[in-house]
């Protein structure tokens, strides 16, 4: 059975890969049959993951860490909620907690970002004075000056130089990312079809 | 100087020596002498140097370093002393004039005067085996070639015997002693009325180790043609004088080149049976019987070889010519080997019996010469007893009374007792030696199976008797330098090159010990390095506490971020569109315009609207999840929500709960990412035969409004949201697909623009409220909205030009780099 533990995995990965991508293009009820079950196990392992990380924190908790404390104890009181929910206790209890307490947490949170992002706008040369820092500064304030709302006069001068940054570097920069990313992509569904990457078996 | 050549035991001494200072016989004046330049071997002092050194010349074995089976037979017998230099070294260190026991070394006689009881089963076997008109003592003689020990030694030592002597040793081998009356004829010549002494006599004899016929195959023609017998070329001789006389001279040779350690073992034997039976010694002898036995068997191997070699010299040294023999010899010897007269002078000095080193090494000369003498005088009580003795073993002497041997006896207590103390006190003794020889035996214990196990063996050879006074470390001076390379003791005695193995075994032991470490000057350092690395506490580089620039630093982040609350209150509680007029004219995007036409164009059709945010980024989507929702509430289209992420499904309620909405249905959460994506998509492209979704059956109501989806609104802030958004569900249905994205995310949305993927773009808030400004005008609050947001752009280009100008022009950048480095 040791033997096994390693060649069955890929062989099963193997043929259902191979299985999917025929039953894509010449057979789609076994593709999309398969498409299904892949959802189907993905809904139960996110219940298993979700089990999984109330015990790590539990554990943690347990040792003495507060954050994983707060952590268990909020998961349960939020899945405590959806079942008096569900068992007409309580209404829209758990949407009430995910407004008042989440939705402005993170806002809050978020943003922040945008104090950051201005502080390090201001000292960006005073950390790194290169080239490179001078250009992204440049860039960013084109960019920023091509999409706020300008006088008539800058505005059409920024609109221009806004379309060709848009449309030609920006468009091209990210289709040849998003090319780059496809054929990657290709590599790995041919590697995992092949039994070359097996990252089921990490 | 004039020297003697002893009859006894064939070595030389000093023209003025009475006895012979080896085996302490005494000398028969002009026996054979031979003068030398400057000789005198006995009174100089020894050069133990000149002993130890190595010498490549064949002549001399004490310095010949090749061994030993090298060197023919012939070869040996050139050197008078060769066969001394076998000799353990030990034994060679023993006071010459013990040596000199063994001429009187003879079997005690009987009480009665009977022969042994040993003799007397050989002469029995000798009558039964033997026939009767065979009775010739040559043949007898020739016949114990090889056969070098008497059945008396055979039978009574046979188990510490090797097994070599032990082969010797058959009954059978004796017949050929097959004549009583001529073996009681030739004893007759060499014994009296005590017939005692007969077995010892013929034990001497038979102790002489005789060559072998292949040995004798080594003599020299010329040796052989002029003198050597018939019967010893492989004829016997009739005569026994005859044979005697002409077997003398061919044994000369091998003879004295023969004091290897096969004779030595021979005359172990010899020396045992003689201790067995000293409860046979006249009373005179059992005085001092123990320190007899102890001297006899100290002086056993050399001795008795040297003496037998005499003996045995005795019977054909009257009719030989020694002139012709070594002249022959020499002539050989010199055309092999050519040296000039003086070498072999100095060879023969350096060549000095070991009596010659132990006067040398501080030993009481005046106690060698008491015991010499009083042995002498001792077997010269002997020889009056059995004055048949006289003519192979002895030289008369006047007799001593009673009284001088009670005096000579007492005197060599007393020189024993001294010898005893001095030995004590002499730190190069062989018998300080023998005191460290149990640390010696210790260190044979070390972990050397191998070697341990052949220490076992060799031992096991030895016999008890000889074992006892093995000094352990023969050879061996006190710097454990190993002065001689012949092995001194054990059965490899005499042979050269031989590894002695109490050295190696004590080599061992000291390797065993740890060796001294020596530690330098630079390992030292090392040391100090590393324990000043891994033990002392690393000094930290301190932290620059500069307080003043910290706190300018957080004034900076202190007036940035009021400024930013600053801009963003002006913009969105003051009038500003009025002081700013251009700010009031706005122009919706192409992108923007497309995607709401998209939505005025869906009609009453269903629209599927996908939640991919949370509420980090509601405060920019919700703005458009509001103007499409109310857009699609406006046209009276039905809306299905679903979300991959566990926060959108809730910002979903809550879009559709702003929106108030009539006609909508929440799918709930898409696991799987892409997979359920693509399943949606299956589901989306089937049209009404899309039954289940995620494992789930679709109610009717579900399944009717995927079917009349008519548009696909992405709302994300995630760029693999968008694209397995556009790639897995836009590619698989032709239902136009549009994106409200975040402003930071319209980058990668525009490939997918510029490529039709996606049919309309809205980017983020400010699309989406200048769509909503169109529609509703001024005085709303997308008008606060975008002037908030257009100020607070303004004031972040600002800052970040003038933050590069001041820091990229100042010289306070690389302070400044340093100071964040550190922190």
């Amino acid at each position: 059975m040791k033997k096994y533990r390693h060649t069955l995995p890929v062989a099963l990965a193997v043929a259902f890969g191979l299985l999917t991508l025929v039953g894509l293009l010449f057979a789609p009820t076994i593709g999309d049959s398969l498409m299904s079950w892949a959802m189907f196990l993905a809904a139960i392992a996110l219940i298993l993951g979700i089990i999984n990380l109330l015990g790590v924190h539990a554990r943690r908790a347990s040792a003495g860490n507060l954050y994983s404390a707060v952590l268990v104890i909020s998961a349960l009181i939020v899945f405590i909620l959806a079942l008096t929910d569900f068992l007409g206790v309580t209404e829209d209890s758990v949407e009430a907690s995910f407004s008042l307490v989440q939705a402005p947490l993170e806002a809050a949170v978020a943003i922040l970002l945008a104090f950051f992002l201005l502080f390090a706008g201001y000292r960006l040369l005073r950390r790194q004075r290169s080239g490179w820092s001078v250009l992204f500064i440049v860039s960013a304030v084109v960019v920023m000056l091509s999409q706020t709302h300008l006088p008539p006069l800058l505005d059409k001068v920024f609109g221009w130089l806004d379309g060709v940054i848009s449309d030609v570097i920006i468009v091209a920069g990210m289709r040849g990312i998003l090319i780059g990313v496809t054929l990657g992509a290709v590599v790995v569904t041919l590697r995992v079809l092949t039994g070359s990457e097996r990252p089921y078996d990490k | 100087m004039s020297t003697i050549i002893c009859a006894n035991c064939n070595s030389e001494n000093t023209g003025e020596s009475e006895l012979c200072q080896v085996c302490g016989a005494p000398i028969q004046d002009g026996l054979t002498s031979k003068s030398f330049e400057s000789d005198a071997p006995y009174s100089d002092p020894p050069d133990a140097g000149a002993r130890q050194s190595p010498s490549p010349n064949p002549l001399d074995p004490l310095k010949k370093s090749p061994p030993q089976e090298d060197v023919a037979p012939s070869e040996r017998a050139g050197s008078t002393l060769a066969g001394k230099d076998d000799l353990n070294e030990w034994l060679r260190e023993l006071p010459s004039p013990k040596t000199g026991e063994l001429a009187f070394r003879t079997r005690p006689l009987d009480a009665d005067g009977a022969l042994p009881t040993w003799l007397q089963e050989v002469r029995s076997k000798a009558d039964e085996q033997s026939p009767a008109g065979d009775p010739g003592l040559g043949n007898w003689r020739s016949g114990r070639e090889g056969d070098d020990v008497t059945p008396a030694a055979a039978g009574e030592t046979d188990e510490n015997l090797p097994d070599w002597v032990s082969a010797l040793l058959q009954p059978e081998e004796w017949p050929e002693v097959d004549d009583p009356e001529a073996m009681a004829e030739w004893f007759s010549n060499a014994e009296d009325d005590d017939d005692d002494l007969l077995p010892q006599t013929s034990e001497l004899a038979m102790t002489t180790p005789l060559e072998s016929s292949r040995e004798l195959n080594g003599i020299p023609e010329q040796l052989v043609g002029q003198s050597l017998p018939e019967w010893l070329m492989g004829e016997e001789g009739e005569d026994e004088d005859e044979d005697l006389a002409n077997f003398q001279p061919t044994q000369r040779i091998p003879l004295i080149g023969k004091a290897d350690d096969q004779s030595w073992d021979d005359n172990s034997l010899t020396n045992d049976e003689f201790i067995s039976e000293q409860d046979d010694l006249p009373e005179y002898l059992a005085l001092d019987n123990e320190a007899l036995a102890g001297i006899e068997a100290r002086n056993l191997g050399p001795a008795a070889l040297v003496a037998a070699g005499g003996e045995d010299k005795l019977f054909w040294l009257e009719d030989i010519e020694d002139q012709e023999i070594e002249a022959a010899l020499d002539e050989i010897l010199l055309q092999e080997y050519p040296r000039t007269a003086d070498q072999e002078v100095e060879d023969v000095s350096e060549s000095d019996p070991p009596e010659k080193d132990l006067i040398a090494e501080g030993q009481d000369a005046n106690k060698i010469l008491a015991e010499t003498l009083i042995l002498g005088e001792l077997a010269s009580r002997d020889q009056e007893a059995d004055p048949s003795l006289d003519e192979t073993l002895l030289i008369d002497e006047p007799e001593p009374d009673d009284q001088e041997i009670e005096t000579i006896l007492a005197e060599l207590s007393t020189a024993e007792k001294g010898a005893e103390e001095q030995t004590t006190a002499a730190s190069g003794d062989w018998l300080g030696y023998l005191e460290d020889a149990p640390a010696v035996k210790t260190a044979d214990s070390i972990n050397e199976p191998a070697l341990q196990s052949d220490i076992e063996l060799e031992r096991a050879e030895i016999p008890e008797w000889l074992r006892t006074m093995d000094p352990g470390e023969p050879g061996l001076s006190e710097s454990g330098v190993v002065e001689e390379s012949r092995a001194g003791s054990g059965p490899l005695a005499g042979l050269r090159d031989v590894i002695p193995i109490a050295v190696a075994a004590t080599g061992a032991g000291q390797i065993a010990e740890p060796a001294k470490f020596e530690i330098t000057k630079e390992q030292q350092q090392q040391v100090a390095l590393l324990r000043q690395l891994t033990l002392t506490s690393p000094e930290l580089p301190r932290e620059r506490t500069i307080t003043g620039k910290k706190d300018g630093v957080a004034i900076e982040r202190l007036v940035l971020g009021l400024l930013l609350i600053l801009v963003i209150l002006i913009g969105w509680f003051l009038p500003v569109d009025r002081w700013l007029t251009f700010l009031s004219e706005w122009t919706l995007p192409e992108a923007t315009e497309s995607a709401y036409e998209l939505v005025d164009q869906l009609g009453n059709k269903s629209a599927l609207l996908a939640f991919e945010y949370t509420p980090a980024m509601a405060g920019e989507l919700d703005v458009v999840a509001d103007s499409i929702l109310a857009e699609l509430v406006d046209n009276n289209s039905s809306v299905i929500t679903v979300s991959q992420a566990a926060a959108g499904v809730a910002m979903a309620h809550q879009a559709l709960e702003r929106s108030e909405i009539e006609k909508s249905y929440d799918l709930g959460f898409l696991p799987g990412d892409a997979v359920g994506l693509r399943g949606l998509g299956s589901c989306l492209s089937a049209g009404g035969e899309c039954n289940s979704l995620v494992g789930l059956p679709l109610d009717a109501e579900a399944a009717l409004l995927l079917e009349d989806v008519s548009l696909i609104i992405i709302l994300t802030s995630d760029r693999d949201s968008l694209v397995n958004w556009i790639e897995q569900v836009g590619l698989q249905t032709e239902v136009p697909v549009l994106a409200g994205l975040t402003q930071s995310l319209s980058p990668v949305a525009s490939p997918y623009l510029a490529s039709e993927q996606l049919a309309g773009l809205i980017e983020g808030a400010p699309a989406a409220a200048i769509y909503n400004y169109s529609l509703d005008g001024t005085d709303t609050q997308d008008a606060q909205l975008l002037r908030s947001f257009t100020l607070a752009q303004w004031l972040v280009i600002a800052v970040m030009i003038a933050g590069g100008l001041y820091f990229g022009l100042s010289q306070r950048s690389n302070k400044a780099a340093q100071d964040m480095g550190m922190r």
